[in-house]
């Protein structure tokens, strides 16, 4: 069985559980060379105490043996699976459909009743400074015709891609109103964050760069509020949050993605993110290069990506 | 020296008296209010059921549409409808996102016909049958998604609640029942009372809600306030409520709402709907947001004009109950909502403030067949506000009496009696054998019972009576507590915790008759000579 080193890479990368190795990556620079000689017994010796080393610098989960069963995601390669931070820039557009389960029709929905499709345009219009942190504003209109649309503004921390606040214009009587709720985080650590806007879902997990595990249970709170405007007094509401993130059955998402995202899943593979918080739970599945998640579900609503037009495609 | 050790003593009192806890409030009303309609179930058929003059009828002739048959097709009328299924969710919505219309409006030409206000309700409802929304927890006993009856937290409604009533000053629509049936209601107003109790940041907490009742005919225009009470236990960090934490308690453990949601977008199920059709027929308002004071007047008067935005108007039944008795004249009060299980607290309470009597022609204990006419007399040594309930042996509660219009005021110390004289209502006996009761309660201040339902009218071969539209969950368990009643057995397991009559209503009184009702007797009774 041929044991293969990889370099993991400086930021996270998504690993695939059967993808066989690049080409590439037999030909990095520290593949090790044995030399036949006197010295050979210590340069091996060397060697081998350099590749330890250099192991336990590194991700020791970076040893990977080939001939992990295809289309499971084992337990070392869900250990790896990091989410894709998505990297976004003023002018980056996206397109989002949704579908919704009726649950509060009052007669049986006989398989349940989904509202139509409906489209939500994302556009990143700008940079904002909220309560100390510059963040990205993404504004959200419905693509429904003939009627008030709901829209929604979002702003999210341009260094972590914490989420820290939403603006939902609900329809009212006559006209809207501007729902607002903002999180803080108490103990300093970014976390993922499930919002009170579920007919559009727009959770975010949390994007945990560097060795810091991604999987893992995380707090924030939820005000009723701008952000930065809570009164030392006020009642806030603390959110316990699990997240879990394991690399995604490339056929078993497939027929969950638009098709502009289900091909080629082998060069593109795909992270689940699952979120449990507060009674609720969000799947999401992200994919390397997408702005937002291909995909995510929040119980009653689905949505899915379908269209991308990104000002820039660098990535960290 | 001795003041020192006074004052030592009290401190040490208060900190260590669990009971001298001071309760937090927290309460919000919408701005918002929404209004009360009729929830048109499908095994009436009243959205179609009188052709061209049913709602759908009229919208057909003015739209040159289909909605009609369409209808019929999808919803079809009958007995083997299940009962619960209609468009409750739809006016929920409508309510919340509609101007109410509140007068007849005249064909748009001289071929189109009139639209009485429940025309426009029912057109309104029908428009929001399947809105895109904002959902919390999912749909108990669809087997659909997560079949957890309790994933709508105590403390996770608590966050909705003050996002949206109390930040946005708009209702939020909830499935009041924990079980599979689907029973949507608006909530306008909302009150938290929590308690520390014990260590670690545990608190309880009363949850009241007020919300607008469908137990109302379609023609109705205004709000009938529905009220519903719960416990839970919620922990607390600081000022913060950890989510995750809540948990009903006592009857709320079983008896809870099941999800929550606010509609953002109309859609409907009917595809001969046209949702701006609708607005235009109706005259697209774009009045003001109606700020109604939530009253509730009779079944089908106009209610009292609009409170102005800027003076909300607190939520009925919290004003404390003080107010003095009514003069000579009965100037109106604002009435007592009794939510449920306040009610059957009212029932199962045996003490009064004053003495009052009642009594039936056959007195206590007479003994009546099915169905029979029986009449109350009494006396109230204060004048006040009265009520008469009919509880049957299984536990079915009843309003006799008063009826919408009807003046219950008594004076101090006149004997009253109804049926009266040139008075046509009858009261009658249930159709189950056994004990019944008629509770007579006086209140210093009129009452409004909710979810006493209006929509229906009542049978004469029934006597003047009014049932009670419960959700089955709650059914259940008050149905239980009051056959408990009748046996003389006490609420068992603190169901009736936290419930006090005296608190809600202040000065009143009461009294109870039991009746008989025995099986009819076939034998024909010999004439008199």
């Amino acid at each position: 069985m041929e044991t293969i080193l990889r370099r993991p890479a400086l930021r996270s990368t998504v690993r695939l559980a059967a993808a066989p190795p690049a080409a590439a990556a037999m030909t990095w620079p520290w593949q090790p060379q044995v030399q036949k000689g006197m010295w050979a017994k210590e340069m091996l010796g060397g060697v081998l105490f350099a590749g330890l080393a250099f192991l336990l610098a590194f991700n020791p989960a970076a040893l990977q043996t080939r001939g992990t069963p295809s289309g499971n995601a084992g337990n070392s390669d869900a250990a790896q699976a990091q989410v894709p931070t998505p990297q976004w820039q003023v002018g980056d557009r996206w397109t989002v459909e949704t579908t919704s389960r009726q649950i509060q029709a009052r007669h049986p929905t006989g398989g349940q009743q989904q509202t139509q499709k409906l489209q939500w345009q994302f556009s990143v219009a700008g940079t904002d400074r909220l309560a100390d942190r510059d963040c990205h504003r993404v504004e959200v209109t419905c693509q429904a015709q003939g009627q008030q649309q709901p829209t929604v503004t979002f702003w999210v921390d341009q260094k972590t891609q914490v989420l820290r606040q939403v603006q939902t214009r609900l329809p009212t009587v006559g006209g809207f109103r501007t729902m607002t709720e903002s999180f803080d985080f108490p103990d300093g650590r970014q976390s993922p964050v499930l919002p009170a806007l579920t007919a559009l879902p727009i959770d975010l997990p949390a994007f945990v760069q560097g060795q810091a595990k991604e999987s893992g249970k995380f707090t924030y709170e939820s005000v009723s509020g701008p952000a930065g405007t809570k009164d030392p007094g006020a009642l806030g509401f603390l959110v316990e949050v699990e997240q879990q993130v394991a690399a995604a059955d490339a056929e078993g998402v497939k027929g969950l993605l638009a098709d502009d995202f289900a091909k080629n899943l082998e060069e593109r593979p795909v992270v689940e993110v699952k979120i449990h918080g507060a009674r609720r739970q969000v799947r999401q599945l992200w994919q390397r290069g997408a702005p937002w998640p291909v995909y995510s579900d929040n119980g009653t609503t689905s949505a899915r990506l379908v269209k991308v037009s990104l000002k820039s495609r660098t990535e960290r | 020296m001795k003041n020192y050790l006074t004052f030592s003593l009290v401190l040490l009192a208060v900190c260590t008296t669990p009971c001298l806890a001071f309760a937090d409030v927290d309460e919000a009303q919408a701005q918002v209010a929404p209004w009360s309609g009729y929830w048109w179930p499908h095994h009436e058929g009243r959205l179609h059921a009188a052709g061209a003059q049913s709602p759908l009828g009229k919208y057909d002739a003015i739209a040159t549409r289909q909605a009609l048959p369409w209808e019929r097709k999808t919803h079809p009328a009958g007995d083997d409808v299940p009962h619960w299924h209609g468009y409750c969710h739809a006016w929920a919505a409508s309510a919340v996102l509609e101007a109410e219309p509140r007068q007849a409006r005249r064909g748009m030409s001289s071929s189109h016909p009139d639209l009485r206000v429940g025309d426009q309700k029912g057109l309104l409802a029908v428009s929001h049958a399947m809105d895109v929304a904002n959902h919390y927890g999912d749909r108990f006993g669809d087997e659909e998604g997560d079949e957890d009856a309790d994933d709508l937290a105590p403390d996770v409604l608590w966050q909705l609640l003050k996002l949206y009533v109390q930040q946005q000053r708009v209702p939020l629509i909830l499935d009041v029942d924990a079980g599979p049936e689907v029973w949507n209601f608006p909530v306008y107003a909302y009150r938290v009372e929590y308690t520390p109790r014990g260590e670690s940041g545990q608190h309880e907490a009363d949850l009241t809600l007020w919300m607008a009742d469908d137990a109302v005919p379609p023609d109705y225009v205004g709000i009938r306030v529905r009220k519903l009470t719960y416990r839970f236990a919620v922990r607390m960090q600081g000022a913060s409520v950890v989510l995750g934490s809540g948990r009903w308690l006592g009857p709320s453990a079983k008896d809870h709402p099941d999800f929550a949601w606010y509609p953002l977008l109309a859609e409907p199920e009917n595809p001969e709907i046209d949702y701006s059709k609708v607005k235009e027929i109706l005259g697209s308002p774009t009045a003001t947001p109606p700020t109604t004071s939530p009253t509730t007047p009779p079944a089908t008067a106009p209610t009292t004009p609009p409170t102005s935005p800027t003076t909300p108007t607190p939520p009925v039944g919290t004003i404390p109950p003080t107010a003095t008795a009514p003069d000579s004249t009965g100037g109106d009060a604002q009435p007592i909502v009794l939510g449920p299980m306040e009610l059957v607290a009212l029932v199962a309470n045996k003490t009064s403030s004053f003495k009052f009597d009642v009594t039936v022609d056959r007195f206590d204990g007479g003994k009546y067949t099915p169905g029979e006419a029986f009449s109350i007399r009494g006396v109230s040594a204060k004048a006040g506000y009265l009520y008469l309930l009919h509880l049957d042996g299984q536990g079915e509660l009843k309003l006799l009496f008063p009826e919408a219009g009807q003046d219950n005021r008594v004076a101090a110390g006149k004997e009253f009696q109804l049926p009266g004289a040139g008075q046509k209502f009858t009261f009658r006996t249930s159709e189950t054998v056994g004990t019944q009761r008629v509770k007579a309660v006086v209140t210093s201040r009129p009452l409004s019972f909710s979810g006493a339902d209006m929509s229906q009218q009542n049978r004469p071969e029934a006597g003047q009576q009014r049932p009670f539209r419960l959700h089955p969950t709650q059914r259940r368990q008050i149905e239980a507590l009051l056959a408990d009643y009748q046996q003389g057995k006490e609420p068992s397991g603190g169901q009736l915790t936290g419930q006090s009559p005296q608190k809600l209503l202040g000065e009143f009184a009461q009294d109870e008759v039991a009746i008989y009702v025995g099986p009819k007797d076939k034998t024909p009774r010999p004439r008199k000579p």
